[in-house]
């Protein structure tokens, strides 16, 4: 695991890089499980969300959220394109990279712009994948031109988003 | 004594369909071949056409204008064969608009009114890749059609069109279908989830007999819409076990606190199939406040209900290996054997079967 | 003291009496099979209308079809064990699973299982339903998520296939013999009852011969008919069989074979019969027989049925003496079994079972050899008496093998209308010839093995008697299987 460059991460970059090593030897299982012990990170982590879910679906955001957390991860809901975007371009710049999941549907601006601006004003700040309605190729190549790790058609499943944040979160 | 007379009767009339069943057979050997000859040049014609749409050089303008020379059969059975390849879900949009037009789309679409099943599981087929707003009403003819296998194929059509009356009418006949007609119409409404939760929640509200609510539950299952899942929440108390075993199953995608509390419920159960899959709902959830109920659960008298339970403690990260780890030296034999077997299981093999 | 000229008299009046019996027998177990043949043919075009290529493929993407299992029951097949799991695993199907079980095997088998598919031995997760004989591992392959093995102790093949059933994770079961090819999408293809609404306990399917046929990697890539006579023989046999004896029962509701090589099965009623017998000869007759009974017994709706599709291929014996040792377990096993469930003849209670299916496998298939031995015992007898005009006996015996030949044809006819594997014309021919000769001869010489097998029947049947029982039943309801 290579966390070196790295310089001065904040708080909850300690807490997630901590986190990371040790499920660099064990299982993301273990990993989740040992987070909610410790209360004083845990709450340090959420002022800054492992990851960020854009949807203006909000049940389906929580049911989200609510597995993400079970998993151990802290999670900040946004369910529009402009509120994300301010809201993004305020989190501190340094630090680990965290996961964006994002709809392309949203108010106000669509996730494939959302994501380009990002990607622009704070490149390699996000691991960004999308969650969306649209099957189209366009759609997809789009936003894995632009960056994305991942594309995935709705209906989602959460058992299998879960799996993929652990492998997006612990890799690099 | 029977004889040679009658005997010399009977060998002429073999003789009579001896020969017929030759000619017979060199006419259908024969015709065999003009079919597959006819079915290669189809496929030659066509090669060119379908290398344009894929590469984006055309948007099937000269795909459709080939399969328009051909005959209505031919052309019908190379399009569903295109279809079912690798052509992106816009390619087949605009594909469908150039060729829905065609006299031979026409042709094989009035087949779906056929006496002869075939032929309207062949106008369900094409209706699956070509349908347009106009075949709503032969859809919906088609989908509820007493034959499985034209139901099974005119599922196809479902994603084309979201018209609620006709999503409606799909639902309420799921549990009239045969299994697989069911599962795969199901697997359809999930392109229109949005609609099918509402007329889902609603029909749920309504109630009905146990297998009207089971097939229900199973749709919200498949749709794994927060909501539809939350609705099937109250059913975890349904006086049907069948019920609430299929209940049991879908919780295991219900993220929220009320599904949990649910799955936590069906854990003390009365039938043993509702307790092994609400205890497999829990390692799923990852739902670290249940493994006391787990643990306890590792006592059942039923060997499902043991390995779920194991498995959903294997699930649960730390604490849970530490509770499977306690159970090995559990003073109920049956208990301690199921741990041990669990815990010497490779992860992948967890994996492999608690999915 | 009774004269010569007493003597032909008696056996003139003998052979009078014997005689219409025969000939009326002869000719109603012909008609059978023509009406069997007529039946199948709806039937046939039914399969075949929905046999599309298209059709499976959806049918695969669509995933609605049920898990399944395959129980490959392995004893000493070293040679070849390792390609047919291959070719088992890369079988097109949603989702399955493949069970070997090595049934203490003297040779390699489990050491190349284990070399290849870096088998690994892990806790054997699933409980004991079906006793069996110790098993002594478990393994699960670290390279193929869906392969596992389990390592027992050497019993009949029925036990290895029991053992296999404890094992097997899924709803349903196929059970399958290590020495057969399987056609890539044979699990697609037998998945269609389900797709037909039809709610299944058991699917049987054709098997045709592989010999003569291109076989690459375990699989048949080109069929051809074998121009040897006896494989050639059993191709036309086989081709009957299938097409429309199978199917013509399967039209009747009272299909009774659904072969060994290679079935399908609802996993939850075999554990409910206590699996296989490893007392019987047949085990894969005897297995449906009390499947039927079973269904019966507990009023479920689940129907045992066919699928025409050519899936399987099967390497037929090319030597008499193997032939001769393995028709003559067949009928061996068929009169064991008939014996075995005779409560169920002329019994209402089993429907077509008990009133149409069993009378005939008892009157025409397991009889027929006396009585067409008979026949030409009484045919010879009667010539050399001159007690019949030799133009009769020729009329006869031309009826007799026109009956056969027009089945065969029939049989070729449909094959070429329908499925069309045999495609060339030299096949065609082959098979037409192979339609004639086959009652010179052959017809005889099987007729001989059958006939064998009532005295070893008879010497055998006391060494059975202890044996033949019921499956034992699970030990109650701590070990029971959930129907996921």
């Amino acid at each position: 695991m290579c966390l070196d460059h790295e310089a001065g991460s904040d708080a909850a970059g300690d807490v997630a890089k901590a986190l990371m090593k040790n499920s660099s030897r064990t299982s993301v299982a273990d990993r989740r499980a040992a987070e909610p012990k410790d209360s004083e990170p845990r709450r340090a982590v959420r002022e800054a969300p492992d990851v960020l879910l854009v949807d203006d679906d909000t049940e389906l955001a929580g049911m989200i959220a609510f597995g993400l957390e079970s998993a151990g991860y802290s999670v900040k809901t946004y369910d529009s394109g402009p509120e994300a975007l301010i809201a993004l371009l305020a989190l501190p710049t340094r630090g680990l990279p965290r996961l964006l999941l994002l709809s392309v549907d949203l108010p106000g601006m669509d996730g494939h712009t959302l994501h380009e601006r990002l990607q622009t004003a704070r490149p390699a700040r996000f691991i960004v994948a999308f969650l969306s309605d649209r099957d189209s190729n366009t759609d997809q190549v789009r936003a894995l031109m632009a960056g994305a790790v991942d594309y995935l058609a709705k209906p989602v499943s959460i058992p299998v988003l879960i799996v993929k944040v652990d492998t997006w979160l612990s890799r690099d | 004594m029977i004889n040679t007379v009658a005997l010399v009767v009977v060998g002429s009339f073999q003789a009579v369909f001896i020969v017929a069943t030759l000619v017979l057979l060199i006419a259908a050997h024969r015709h065999g071949r003009r079919e597959g000859a006819a079915d290669e040049a189809a496929v030659d014609a066509l090669r060119g056409p379908v290398r344009a749409l894929m590469l984006g050089e055309d948007h099937g303008e000269s795909l459709a204008a080939t399969l328009a020379q051909l005959d209505h059969v031919v052309a019908t059975r190379r399009l569903l064969s295109i279809a079912v390849s690798q052509l992106a879900p816009e390619q087949l949009r605009d594909l469908a608009a150039r060729v829905r037009p065609a006299a031979w789309v026409e042709r094989t679409l009035a087949g779906g009114a056929s006496r002869r099943w075939w032929k309207r599981m062949e106008a369900a087929r094409l209706l699956a890749v070509v349908n347009s707003p106009a075949d709503l009403p032969l859809l919906a003819r088609l989908l509820t059609d007493p034959h499985p296998a034209v139901a099974s194929a005119a599922t196809g059509a479902i994603a084309g069109h979201a018209d609620a009356a006709l999503i409606e009418a799909i639902i309420r006949g799921l549990s009239e279908q045969p299994t697989a007609v069911r599962l795969q119409q199901m697997r359809a409404l999930r392109t229109h989830a949005d609609v099918a939760t509402r007329i889902l929640v609603a029909q749920l509200d309504a109630g009905g007999r146990a297998d009207q609510v089971r097939a229900l539950v199973q749709l919200a299952e498949t749709l794994g819409t927060p909501g539809a899942l939350a609705a099937t929440v109250p059913f975890a108390s349904h006086g049907d076990a069948e019920v609430r075993a299929t209940v049991a199953r879908a919780l295991r995608l219900c993220f929220m606190p009320a599904g949990v509390e649910a799955a936590r419920r069906l854990l003390a159960d009365t039938d043993w199939r509702v307790r092994a899959a609400a205890a497999r709902a829990l390692g799923g959830l990852s739902a670290v406040d249940a493994i006391p109920d787990l643990r306890a659960a590792m006592r059942d008298e039923w060997w499902w209900v043991r390995f779920r339970a194991a498995l959903a403690l294997g699930a649960l990260g730390e604490d849970g290996a530490s509770a499977l780890a306690a159970a090995t030296s559990s003073d109920d034999e049956f208990a301690r054997d199921m741990a041990v077997v669990v815990r010497d299981l490779p992860e992948s093999a967890r994996l492999e079967l608690s999915t | 003291m009774i004269s010569i000229h007493g003597a032909h008299e008696v056996a003139l009046a003998v052979i009078h009496a014997v005689e219409p019996p025969i000939v009326i027998f002869m000719l109603a177990l012909n008609s059978f099979y023509a009406l069997m043949l007529i039946l199948s043919i709806p039937q046939l075009l039914r399969h075949w209308r929905i046999a599309d290529d298209a059709n499976l493929r959806l049918l695969r993407a669509a995933n609605v079809i049920p898990p399944l299992s395959i129980l490959v029951p392995a004893y000493n097949e070293e040679s070849t064990i390792v390609a047919s799991v291959l070719s088992y695993l890369s079988l097109e199907y949603p989702q399955h699973e493949v069970v070997v079980v090595n049934d203490g095997s003297t040779d390699a088998t489990l050491q190349r299982l284990i070399e290849t598919y870096d088998l690994v031995k892990v806790p054997a997760a699933y409980p004991t339903v079906i006793p069996t004989k110790p098993v002594h591992a478990f393994y699960r392959s670290t390279v193929h998520a869906k392969l596992v093995c389990v390592d027992k102790v050497n019993g009949h093949k029925g036990d290895a296939l029991n053992a296999a059933l404890n094992a097997a994770r899924y709803p349903y079961v196929l059970a399958v013999d290590a020495d057969t090819f399987i056609e890539r999408d044979a699990l697609l293809r037998l998945a269609r009852p389900f797709l037909l609404g039809q709610q299944v306990a058991a699917v049987g399917a054709t098997i045709r011969i592989s010999n003569g046929s291109i076989v690459e990697h375990g699989r048949v890539v080109g069929a051809h008919v074998d121009s040897r006579w006896l494989p050639g023989i059993q191709t036309i046999e086989y081709l009957r069989a299938f097409l429309f004896g199978r199917l013509g029962w399967n039209r009747l509701g009272g299909g009774l074979i659904v072969s060994g090589a290679f079935g399908l099965f609802k996993q939850e009623h075999l554990h409910a019969i206590g699996g296989y017998n490893a007392g019987t000869v047949t085990e894969d007759l005897d297995l449906v027989v009390r499947l039927h009974k079973y269904l019966r017994a507990a009023g479920s709706a689940d129907i045992v049925t066919f699928v025409p599709d050519p899936v399987a291929w099967t390497e037929a014996p090319v030597t008499l003496k193997v032939l001769g040792a393995q028709r003559e377990r067949w009928h061996r096993g068929l009169i064991a079994t008939l014996v075995k469930h005779k409560n169920m003849m002329f019994n209402p209670r089993y429907g077509v079972i008990g009133l149409v299916a069993f009378p005939f496998y008892a009157l025409g298939e397991m009889l027929a050899p006396v009585v067409e031995g008979l026949g030409y015992i009484v045919l010879l007898v009667s010539l050399a008496l001159g007690a019949i005009d030799y133009r009769f006996a020729v009329a006869f015996l031309g009826v007799s093998m026109g009956y056969a030949f027009l089945l065969s044809l029939w049989a070729v006819a449909l094959e070429e209308i329908s499925f069309r594997r045999y495609s060339t014309k030299r096949d065609l021919l082959k098979l037409l010839w192979f339609s004639v000769i086959e009652s010179f001869g052959y017809r005889q010489l099987t007729l001989w093995f059958r006939l064998c097998a009532f005295p070893r029947y008879l010497r055998g049947d006391m060494r059975w008697g202890v044996m033949t029982r019921e499956g034992p039943r699970a030990p109650a309801h701590r070990a029971t299987r959930t129907a996921t």
